[in-house]
């Protein structure tokens, strides 16, 4: 009985893993895109991938996985914020925050930096549209908002970052 | 500016400022890993910071502890009884030498050792340019970990790799395996992680790759040491004398694509 629940088990474990496989790498450039630091952003996606086991129940079925399991992350980089315990850590971290930018060029450096202002709601549409490049449709199921809501979050996001791209436009 | 030129420098830029920054294949392998274990399905899951912080506030508990204690023995009952006053453990950051630099990436989730052989530190591990090869704005070679220690240790997966540039150090543009024309040439198969078990005395390989060639708007750098980070994190080890002039390539500034550290070369032996 017990081999038959563990060999239960296994196999939806083999499943969902098989299922979230193919997800991770745009979860990791999303949660990269949220959070702007790659341990950051792989912490929020383990995170994400430990949630979105457990309340894999909780999914209606014939539910695309994708933008499901890309609101988990998104809202994982939301709720992370750096605790007292991972300030403790910072200094063990390598110069790359500082180094990374340094290698940047300047329109990256701005670019990051305007990113950072935006309210998380409107820098995740941003972010989805524009660099994960996903549909108006996709950016609300992922963002849990109607498509006009998500079309007005991006539009912000745009008019919040002209300003910059076109500062560095000129620049260069 | 029109609305499309603006959404395309905006997407440009996106790409140019995150790109660089975004972990490649290993990163996903750690987070199945740590996700799909059971004690992360049903049980409590320490994150890796967390669990780092544990570790860090173990020791301190630990050696304030010891301090207490051997306070509290050195002072006799001098405190009339009362307990000794807790030692406060100092917070030490990590020093510099020329060989070993703290440019510590902790591997969020650590590959478990092999019948208790540890990770290799970078204080075991001297590192050497093994073989070089390339051409035509395309260069590749084999970066040599040697364990110099006096009992066997591991090495798994990608190490991270760190220049010095303009006396600055500076994080490079490194992609896994990202399918370069050097590093993607044995037949279309790219090299794979795998834990390698390095006895004392024996050599470990990274396979690179890097273009001198200006590609992008990102300017060239040159660099004439390489700081490597072994895969568990840590200190890193310092290679010297190695000039390499770095240029853009699959998204990232100062390029350099690496396969995971393996057993044997990868250049010179009749694979690439």
């Amino acid at each position: 009985m017990t081999a038959t629940i563990d060999q239960h088990l296994d196999e939806r474990s083999m499943s969902f893993e098989a299922e979230l496989r193919p997800l991770l790498g745009v979860a990791l450039r999303l949660a990269t895109a949220m959070r702007l630091e790659r341990n950051d952003a792989e912490d929020a996606v383990q995170e994400a991938a430990l949630r979105a086991w457990r309340r894999r129940q909780n999914r209606r079925p014939g539910t695309n996985l994708r933008p499901w399991f890309l609101a988990i992350v998104a809202n994982q980089c939301r709720e992370t914020r750096r605790a007292r315990w991972a300030s403790v850590l910072r200094f063990a971290d390598p110069p790359e925050g500082a180094a990374a930018l340094a290698a940047d060029s300047a329109g990256s450096v701005d670019i990051s930096r305007a990113l950072r202002r935006l309210p998380h709601d409107i820098r995740l549409a941003v972010v989805l549209r524009f660099y994960l490049d996903l549909s108006f449709e996709e950016v609300a199921a992922t963002s849990g908002c109607s498509l006009e809501a998500a079309r007005s979050r991006v539009r912000r996001g745009l008019t919040a970052l002209a300003a910059t791209l076109i500062a560095s436009e000129e620049r260069s | 500016m029109s609305d499309d030129h603006i959404e395309d420098t905006l997407r440009a830029r996106l790409h140019e400022a995150i790109d660089p920054r975004v972990q490649g294949h290993a990163a996903e392998e750690r987070v199945l890993a740590a996700a799909m274990r059971p004690a992360g399905r049903f049980g409590f899951r320490v994150g890796p910071r967390i669990g780092a912080a544990i570790a860090a506030a173990t020791v301190v508990l630990v050696v304030g502890g010891a301090l207490g204690v051997s306070l509290a023995l050195r002072r006799g009952t001098s405190n009339n009884g009362h307990p000794a006053p807790a030692a406060t453990a100092p917070v030490i950051a990590p020093s510099f030498s020329p060989s070993v630099f703290p440019t510590a990436t902790p591997s969020p989730t650590p590959s478990p050792s092999l019948e208790g052989i540890q990770p290799c530190a970078a204080g075991v591990l001297t590192a050497r340019l093994h073989d070089q090869d390339g051409a035509a704005g395309t260069l590749g070679g084999d970066i040599a970990l040697r364990n110099g220690g006096r009992v066997a240790c591991t090495l798994e997966g990608y190490v991270n790799l760190h220049g010095v540039i303009d006396g600055r150090v500076v994080q490079l543009g490194v992609t896994h395996s990202a399918g370069g024309p050097l590093l993607n040439n044995n037949n279309g198969t790219l090299p794979t992680v795998r834990l390698v078990t390095l006895q004392p005395g024996q050599n470990a390989y990274v396979a690179f790759e890097n273009s001198d060639v200006p590609n992008g708007p990102t300017p060239c750098a040159s660099t004439q040491t390489l700081l490597i980070t072994p895969p568990q994190g840590g200190r890193a080890v310092s290679l010297a004398g190695m000039p390499l002039t770095l240029c853009g390539g699959f998204h990232a500034s100062l390029w350099i694509d690496i396969a995971p550290v393996s057993s044997t070369p990868y250049y010179g032996t009749g694979t690439a």
